[in-house]
């Protein structure tokens, strides 16, 4: 049994012997390990949570929504599809966009949104369902006593009460009864591809006949959902509901979806994976940093203990049995590392769960102790450390044990770059030279020490990047929207109207108009060439030459004999188009009368690209509104206020006009998303954190050696009078070369990182054309974590530099 | 030069007292080559560090170039290791990182003493190895840097402990010649050594055991040259 403990003790007495170290290793180990651990249980959370939520209110499985305008009688729909085999429900619905005002006291909350129909009965919806989070929900007594209900990531947003009152067009005033998640709102997506919208896009649910009253559309409908019985294929249904609808109405223009495609869903778990994606780079970043610095310690103990290995090999040791004792101390460390690590996963999951539940609140949040991840990313913490000990143990075991035991001079060694060293010289003191040719004498030692920096840094670099590009894409779409008319407002019509009818006539002369420009804005599709999947656009009929706004047109093209289209740059890369291209458009075109449509395909020239980077918006001009069938009509009207005006107090007066759905100024959706990301951005100092003490660690522990291994050289200076600031100043000079090199090294990875990620979310999030960009603080902050926070590890070893005992240090043979 | 009187100096070695020097009095003048003499715990290299600032003495006082230096401040001290004296170590100590020229303009710099180095290279006859790094050194030559690059310092006193200890014998004497010419040239020169045989070309050997001096005085039958030396 003794024989059996021998080694494992000597590994132990060696790790005492060097706590300090070890134990900066093993944090390194651990923040590695638990970082994993808790990233990975955050995607496992969201998995279940998501799944749970999604049950519970018995999401659709089919969904069936007619174009903009189109409406069909009640019961129109649920015939359509009632022989079919495999639907469980089925109900229809009326969805209408309009507008909410919901100002309290001094806060004015005026905002677009959606107002939701439908059946209360039987304690209904039975399909999306409503989760109360506040007050209570529908039920058919709201149909005589009208009330609605309020989505509740937009009642969070304003602070609003459980219940009270809420205005919608028409100069209309309803209680609300309470506030519900609905899962086509788990996430507030807007049809024009706003994301995380709550504070800029309201959802309004009500029982269907109240809807209807409210947007002057009794006996009618615009949207279906069904659910499916256990085990039928989504992909066949759609097909057979669509084949259905085809049959029953065939002139109807609707569009058949599953759960899989609608944009909150996709958004969730999109996101979901593309985290998860991005947080395995992280992790494995950060577990990179472990392994260089594991590495980087165990060589120098190895090579510490170079001459105890030699009289190993002189008394007829066996090579396994020599390199035991160190491998039994990488293991040694990595439980070490193991077991902080799950202390620290406990902490960032703790962290990344209150961050959660405020971001994306959800019905069911299950945060349960995931032991698999935990196990996983310990597993990993484990082998890691002790993979990096096998290189420096398999090349001291291979030694010549007379070079093992060689002392003093004879075992000193040039490093390669010894004939560089000379060259490099300095008009300074020799004093200030030394941490020059240090950084340079061991060059395996500082790229070790670089990388294992650079890889903490690229971690931040990486994930605060990806952020800033999202920031810089968003901030090109806020630009492009204000541009010539920052104040613009985008008044959408109840309805398609034409414009002789008055509506816009009443926009244009309401006090504080400048100037109106009726618009056309369709639902259309973009096709493809073969193999390049169609792109849904907004095909949006505008005078181009109009004073109020205009995109900012690029490359412009002549049309010829064929209709023109600007289409987004983003739109234009994802389909291999350049001006002067022609491409196939899908639209719809009235066929009968003015409530449904048919759809047609045309080609039209590519006559210039905009820069806006969400790619569903393209641009005609007004006098392609023929094209639908809708010469001289519009459904939206751009506002360019007069100078001076309250903007407010015109939303308001624009609001309460007839036919008036919404009225937003035109950057609301961007400028909402600036500020969701800059509350989403504090999160990253949570991950600055970490970074900020792995690149302590690391330092630290590259400072605790040199001070070890340098032991000699600095009593020789203090014999020969040089104080101990002096040898501190030459110790932070060297760590701050060695930081500025790992800071470049994590520049350069955090790049690469960044580009990366971006790649990742552009497969998500095919809409955006995302930026690559990185703010110069987030370069900035690297330089200040991986320079200053490096260079101040040195002052953590001057204790130990003044307490140095000269005599003893001078003499040591070993 | 140095004046050390009644000086005593106990340590604590696992909860023993042990006394290294035990009231050793010892007076050397300016340009006098002295050696320490005597077996391995007798006390030398405790001697040369209490002379050289590096320790302190339990009871007793070190006054060296007419500053004491027991009880002094730590600065002080820094300073006196500085402007007074310097050392040359068994092992040399050279910077691995600076070449043999650097190594010696080290010693000048921390002094602020203004030193020809490559006039002292030559006079230590490496003047055509001023550009090599330690390691590419033979082990006499490094010596040799070392001393160098305590000669740079111009400090007044020059301590060397062992300086032969890794040196085969030819090279052995080509470093005592070297530092016997030291204190020909007017400096302190004090020897640490258990070798009796090199004892023979100092001006006085002091000889210790159990840290105390048992004799001081010129070698036995005298100087002798240092071409009479075997060992």
């Amino acid at each position: 049994m003794r024989r059996v403990w021998f080694w494992p003790r000597w590994a132990a007495r060696d790790l005492r012997a060097r706590w300090p170290q070890v134990a900066a290793i093993a944090l390194i180990v651990a923040v590695g390990t638990g970082v994993s651990a808790g990233l990975g249980s955050m995607t496992a959370w969201r998995q279940i949570s998501y799944d749970e939520s999604y049950e519970l209110l018995r999401a659709h499985d089919i969904r069936v929504d007619l174009p903009d305008g189109s409406t069909v009688p009640a019961g129109a729909l649920l015939d359509a599809v009632a022989g079919l085999s495999g639907v469980a429900i089925a109900e229809e619905r009326l969805v209408t966009p309009t507008q909410v005002d919901a100002s309290r006291g001094d806060q004015t909350v005026l905002v677009p949104g959606a107002l939701i129909g439908v059946d209360v009965a039987r304690g209904g919806p039975r399909i999306d369902g409503l989760n109360v989070t506040g007050g209570r929900t529908l039920t058919t007594s709201d149909v005589t006593n009208p009330s609605v209900v309020l989505e509740s990531h937009f009642a969070d947003a304003y602070g609003l009460p459980a219940s009270g009152e809420v205005g919608l067009p028409g100069g209309v005033r309803l209680p609300y009864v309470g506030t519900v998640f609905t899962p086509e709102y788990f996430m507030v997506t807007t049809e024009t591809g706003a994301f995380l919208a709550e504070s800029n896009f309201a959802v309004v649910v009500a029982p269907l006949p109240v809807a209807q009253r409210l947007a002057g559309a009794e006996g009618v409908v615009n949207d279906l959902v069904l659910r499916l019985e256990p085990g039928v294929d989504r992909d066949a249904a759609k097909t057979d509901v669509a084949d259905a609808l085809q049959t029953a109405l065939p002139s109807l223009a609707a569009t058949v979806t599953t759960i899989e495609e609608d944009p909150a869903y996709m958004a969730l778990y999109g996101d979901m994976e593309n985290d998860q994606r991005t947080m395995d780079a992280v992790a494995l970043l950060i577990f990179g940093a472990a392994v260089f610095a594991a590495f980087n310690l165990t060589s120098r103990i190895v090579e510490a203990k170079r001459r105890e290995l030699g009289v190993g090999m002189a008394l007829g040791q066996r090579r396994l049995s020599i390199a035991l004792r160190p491998m039994l101390m990488g293991l040694e460390v990595a439980l070490l590392g193991v077991v902080f690590g799950i202390g620290v996963g406990l902490l960032v999951a703790a962290g990344l769960r209150s961050v959660l539940e405020s971001l994306l609140p959800m019905p069911v949040f299950r945060t349960s102790f995931q032991i698999g991840e935990f196990v996983q990313a310990a597993v990993l913490g484990l082998l890691l450390p002790i993979l990096a000990t096998l290189w420096p143990v398999w090349r001291a075991v291979r030694v010549p044990p007379v070079a093992a035991l060689r002392t003093g001079h004879l075992a000193a060694k040039g490093g390669v770059l010894s004939p560089f060293l000379k060259k490099l010289t300095a008009h300074g003191t020799s004093l200030g030279l030394m941490p020059f040719r240090n950084v340079l004498r061991a060059p395996r030692r500082t790229i070790l020490t670089a990388i294992g920096l650079g890889a903490a840094i690229s971690a931040m670099v990486g994930v605060v990047g990806g952020i800033d590009s999202f920031n810089a894409t968003i901030d090109a779409g806020v630009q492009e929207v204000r541009s010539g008319a920052p104040d613009r407002l985008l008044v959408e019509l109840t309805g398609i109207v034409p414009v002789a009818e008055g509506t816009v006539e009443a926009i244009a002369a309401t006090p504080g108009v400048r100037d109106a420009t009726p618009s056309l804005r369709m639902g259309g599709q973009l096709l493809g060439q073969e193999g390049r999947p169609p792109i849904d656009v907004f095909l949006e009929a505008l005078d181009l030459d109009n004073d109020v706004w205009h995109p900012t047109i690029r490359h412009v093209a002549p049309s010829g004999d064929l209709p023109g289209i600007v289409i987004a740059e983003e739109a234009a890369d994802d389909l291999a188009l350049t001006p002067g291209d022609v491409l196939t458009v899908r639209h719809p075109v009235v066929e009968t009368g003015a409530t449904a449509f048919g759809s047609v395909e045309e080609p039209m020239r590519v006559v210039g690209v905009h820069p806006y980077p969400i790619r569903s918006f393209a641009y005609l001009d007004d006098a392609d509104a023929g094209r639908f069938g809708l010469a001289g009509a519009a459904n939206v009207v751009l506002v360019a206020p007069t100078p001076g005006t309250d903007v407010e107090a015109l939303k308001r007066s624009l609001f309460e006009l007839p036919g008036v759905a919404s009225a937003q100024a035109a950057d609301a959706n961007a400028t909402a998303l600036q500020d969701l990301m800059a509350q989403f951005t504090g999160i990253l100092r949570f991950l600055e954190l970490f970074v900020l003490l792995l690149a302590l660690l690391i330092a630290f522990n590259a400072s605790a050696i040199s001070v070890d291994e340098r032991a000699r050289d600095h009593a020789t200076m203090f014999a020969f009078g040089v104080r101990p600031f002096a040898v501190l100043r030459g110790l932070t000079v060297e760590a701050l070369l060695v930081g500025l090199l790992g800071t470049l090294v994590g520049i350069g990875l955090g790049v690469l990182a960044v580009r990366w990620i971006v790649s990742g979310a552009a497969t998500d999030m095919p809409d955006l054309g995302m930026i690559v960009s990185i703010a110069p603080s987030t370069i900035a902050t690297a330089i200040a974590l991986g320079v200053l926070a490096v260079g101040m590890a040195p002052l953590f070893t001057f204790r130990r530099l003044r307490r140095m005992d000269v005599p003893s240090t001078l003499r040591v043979m070993e | 030069m140095v004046l050390l009187e009644d000086v005593t100096r106990r340590y604590e070695l696992g909860g023993v007292s042990v006394t290294a020097l035990a009231g050793v009095d010892l007076e050397m003048d300016e340009g006098e080559f002295a050696v320490v003499l005597g077996p391995s715990g007798s006390g030398k290299t405790t001697l040369l560090n209490l002379i050289g600032a590096l320790d302190e003495a339990t009871s007793g006082t070190v006054t060296v170039a007419g500053q004491r230096i027991s009880g002094a401040k730590r600065k002080d001290l820094f300073e006196f290791r500085r402007r007074t004296v310097s050392f040359i170590f068994q092992s040399f100590n050279l910077f691995p990182g600076l070449t043999a020229a650097e190594n010696v303009r080290f010693g000048a710099d921390v002094a602020g003493a203004d030193a020809d180095v490559d006039r002292i290279l030559a006079d230590v006859g490496l003047g055509e190895r001023r550009d090599h790094f330690p390691h590419e050194l033979s082990g006499g030559e490094q010596q040799r840097v070392a001393i160098a690059r305590a000669l740079a310092t111009r400090n007044p006193v020059l301590l060397a402990d062992e300086p032969t200890g890794e040196l085969d014998f030819r090279t052995g004497v080509q470093i005592l010649e070297l530092l016997r010419d030291q204190a020909e040239a007017g400096m302190t020169v004090l020897v640490v050594t258990h070798n009796r045989e090199i004892s023979r070309v100092a001006d006085r050997v002091i000889e210790l055991s159990s840290g105390r001096k048992i004799s001081d005085g010129p070698p036995k039958g005298g100087r002798a040259p240092i071409a009479d030396l075997h060992w």
